[in-house]
């Protein structure tokens, strides 16, 4: 049941009702049971995997909290890591490893043969693997204490709007709210839908449209142009974000209208003017996770430079192999973290470089914004390609300065795809450099509905309603 | 009690709302529908686009239903000519069987031709390894869902895409752009629906879907469709003809073994099957690709046909 569904607009509404009828003593079963079926309509058998997750993160978050130091605390949260990674390895890594271990042990010429697990990846498993993480590193830290009804535990593992693709929520956040008293609030209620409205926008018209394009380029890179595989790679930049935080958006919208309030995910990343900046605007809540849960034990930013600049590189590797088991995701990670080094490094240097310019401040942003999009875009490349090698021909061909002809299929449909995110950025400027959201809200109702209808009928007119998967979910 | 009595006049009031957006959804749904649709039905004809439209409006005695073969092959001027009778060419790049079904549909039940001519390729009857293609692509039938079959096509009897295009405008998805452009534009001139590609170059592609997948296995579905097909024309008193049009290179395996289906099929369903594969039309100087026939082989084609439809329907 995927969000752009009209199956999931009759669940969610069924789910919203019901949810506001009950005693609020039993909203957290109502939750919980949707969740389970809401998973299981993608896969009933993969729940299980949910369950046992669930069940040893209650039993390790239990043992800890009843034992006085770290020290004997560490082998539940050993307990709780090797079961949640365990799992991630077999499901989503155990192929690629051993895939490359054997093209290494042909290279040295001996054996090794490690049979191949033909199983689907499980929706959603890095994310929800992430959020118990981060609960059984807490409890052990003592940042938190451990929750004692399962029932809620088990809920704020499967809460379906952030079940499959986030954002990754941390227990401080979420487990209090799972257990507060929600009253219905036609305010915080009509912002959810706002926002569910507008990330279906984002979904439908803009990444579902984009994607035809760029699928058609991506598939066959070597018949196309230089300026083809350039464009393609640009529009795959929006269609990207327009999928994932068109997600984000709904899955944080569906919560609100329930008034649970999850973490913002995306902050309009393209108005970034650094690749540091671009990370703390581009999927919050795993940059925050790594931070939290990686970074900062690895030594953080108090360790010499040399050395911050290697926790900061490791962290982008990881985040690269978090996406998925891929080399090119590795790459992608990589160039990532070489960016970001790179960037805090010449920081200074290229402020004293603007201060001596004189340029306009405006300028300077745009140059910067514009830069950054070309470095991010360069990256999507390896996250896009299916191979490095297919990746490397786009990047040389681009680079051939032979820009060859357009590919256009049809024309009409590469307009709507233009008007789409022209429709996004002016939407994303307005609220990035005049606050549009806190003026939208203060106008007449009339206008309001205006809009709403305008984006619905547009959504109709040139949305692409193929129930098209998000790219998120294959992670 | 007071709080929790305040609480639910607010959810009325909001649900009240919520109804009032909905019913004003609807309204405004319904009326832009509307609008479109009577642009639509009055776009003059484009080459392509509003074809449906066309053939729906105009008697024609003969027509050829098919995939971008029949598009590309079936001259109606010349085969108008030899047969003395009106020919329209209902062919359409991208689409297979189920459209060619749909249009016949929307045809037969406001006309009835004498003859019904559908040019086969092999993978009409096969199974697909991506039939999802053929279903989405019926989507340029849309505008015509208040007709049953095309109904059960485009939702495949799925409850939620049923509830879909109980939307006006939905019908006209991605279409807007293309109504407004044939709204205000010239029409360019056509050969009733015949795309004239004219002399293009021979390039190596394009060979049939079938000759590239390993186990050539029927679909019973697709069958189904093609039984409905034929025997709905006859039912009419329409005549029904089979013809696997010219292809530039000796048959594959798969190919022959698709077409050893259709000799039984159609022989068990009185259709006339005419076969123009063979060393005749070997020859690519005449094709613009391996199964496609440029406009001097389209000329040999037609006038071949028609000969031999005038035998076969015995016209005076």
């Amino acid at each position: 049941m995927l969000f752009n569904s009209l199956q999931f607009a009759f669940f969610f509404f069924g789910i919203v009702l019901l949810y506001f009828i009950i005693p609020y003593r039993f909203r957290w079963l109502l939750l919980l049971v949707g969740s389970y079926f809401f998973y299981m309509c993608w896969n009933w058998k993969y729940i299980s995997l949910i369950v046992v997750s669930t069940l040893i993160d209650y039993f390790a978050g239990r043992r800890m909290v009843a034992l006085p130091t770290r020290k004997k605390r560490l082998k539940y949260l050993l307990l709780s890591l090797l079961a949640n990674l365990g799992l991630l390895f077999t499901f989503k890594y155990w192929n690629f490893f051993f895939d490359s271990l054997n093209t290494v042990s042909s290279a040295l010429n001996f054996s090794f043969q490690v049979p191949y697990v033909n199983v689907l990846l499980p929706v959603g498993i890095s994310f929800y693997t992430f959020q118990t993480l981060s609960y059984s590193i807490d409890v052990y830290r003592g940042v938190i204490k451990e929750e004692r009804h399962l029932g809620i535990f088990a809920l704020y593992v499967s809460f379906f709007p952030q079940l499959v693709a986030g954002p990754i929520e941390r227990a401080s956040r979420l487990l209090p709210q799972l257990l507060k008293k929600n009253d219905f609030d036609e305010y915080r209620t009509v912002s959810g839908l706002r926002l569910m409205l507008w990330g279906l926008f984002k979904k439908i018209v803009v990444a579902n449209r984009l994607a035809i394009y760029v699928d058609a380029v991506y598939a066959n890179v070597e018949f196309h142009s230089a300026l083809s595989l350039l464009i393609a790679t640009y529009l795959f930049a929006f269609q990207i974000y327009c999928d994932f935080s068109g997600y984000s958006d709904i899955a944080i919208g569906a919560a609100r209208v329930m008034g649970y309030d999850l973490m913002k995910n995306f902050n309009r990343p393209y108005f970034s003017r650094t690749i540091n900046e671009f990370w703390s605007r581009w999927h919050i809540s795993l940059s925050t996770w790594f931070r939290d849960y990686l970074y900062i034990p690895l030594g953080g930013n108090r360790s010499r430079r040399i050395r911050a600049n290697l926790n900061l590189f490791i962290v982008f590797l990881v985040s690269g192999m978090w996406h998925g088991a891929n080399w090119t995701f590795l790459i992608w990670g990589a160039l990532h973290g070489l960016y970001a080094g790179t960037s805090k490094m010449t920081l200074a240097f290229r402020n004293r470089l603007v201060e001596k310019l004189h340029a306009p401040k405006s300028i300077v942003n745009g140059v910067r914004i514009f830069v950054t999009f070309q470095l991010v875009c360069l990256g999507w490349v390896y996250f896009r390609a299916s191979s490095i090698g297919e990746a490397n021909f786009i990047v040389k061909q681009i680079l051939s300065f032979d820009p060859g002809t357009l590919f256009v299929p049809a024309l009409d449909q590469f307009i709507y795809g233009l008007l789409a995110i022209l429709i996004t950025l002016l939407v994303d400027s307005g609220q990035e450099w005049f606050g549009l959201m806190k003026k939208f809200v203060k106008w007449p109702r009339t206008i309001k509905w205006m809009v709403y209808l305008a984006l619905a009928v547009v959504m109709i007119l040139i949305g692409v309603f193929d129930e098209s998967q998000f790219i998120y979910f294959q992670f | 009690m007071k709080a929790s009595s305040s609480i639910s006049s607010f959810k009325g009031r909001f649900l009240a709302k919520v109804s009032l957006f909905l019913a004003l959804f609807m309204l405004v749904d319904y009326g832009l529908g509307s609008l479109v649709e009577v642009i639509y039905l009055n776009t003059p004809n484009g080459p392509n686009w509003s074809k449906e439209k066309w053939l729906l409006e105009e008697p024609y005695d003969i027509v050829v239903f098919g995939s971008s073969r029949a598009l590309r092959h079936y001259v109606p001027k010349i085969i108008a000519e030899k047969t003395g009778r009106s020919v329209f060419n209902a062919g359409q790049n991208g689409q297979y069987l189920l459209y060619a079904y749909g249009l016949e549909q929307l045809l037969l039940d406001r006309l009835s031709p004498e003859i019904i001519v559908l040019d086969i390729l092999p993978s009409f009857v096969v199974r697909l390894e991506n039939s999802d293609i053929e279903f989405e692509r019926l989507s340029r039938l849309a505008p015509f869902i208040d007709n049953r079959e095309i109904r059960h096509l485009l939702t495949r009897g799925d409850f939620f895409e049923g509830l879909k295009y109980q939307s006006r405008l939905y019908r006209y998805n991605a279409k807007i752009l293309s109504i407004l452009k044939n709204t205000f534009s010239t029409p360019p001139q056509s050969d009733h629906g015949f795309d004239n590609l004219g002399d293009v170059r021979f390039h190596d592609r394009n060979p049939f879907i079938i000759d590239t997948i390993q186990n050539v296995e029927i679909d019973s579905f697709k069958v189904g469709i093609l039984q409905k097909f034929v025997t709905s024309a006859q039912q009419k008193g329409v005549l029904v003809v089979a013809c696997f049009s010219p292809v530039s290179e000796p048959l594959s395996p798969n190919t022959i073994k698709a077409l050893d289906y259709y000799r039984d099929f159609f022989a068990q369903h009185n259709v006339p099957l005419l076969n123009f594969s063979g060393p005749e039309y070997e020859d690519r100087e005449i094709y613009i690709d391996l199964i496609h026939m440029d406009e001097i082989g389209a000329t040999k084609f037609s006038c071949q046909f028609a000969k031999k439809l005038r035998t076969l329907a015995q016209f005076q």
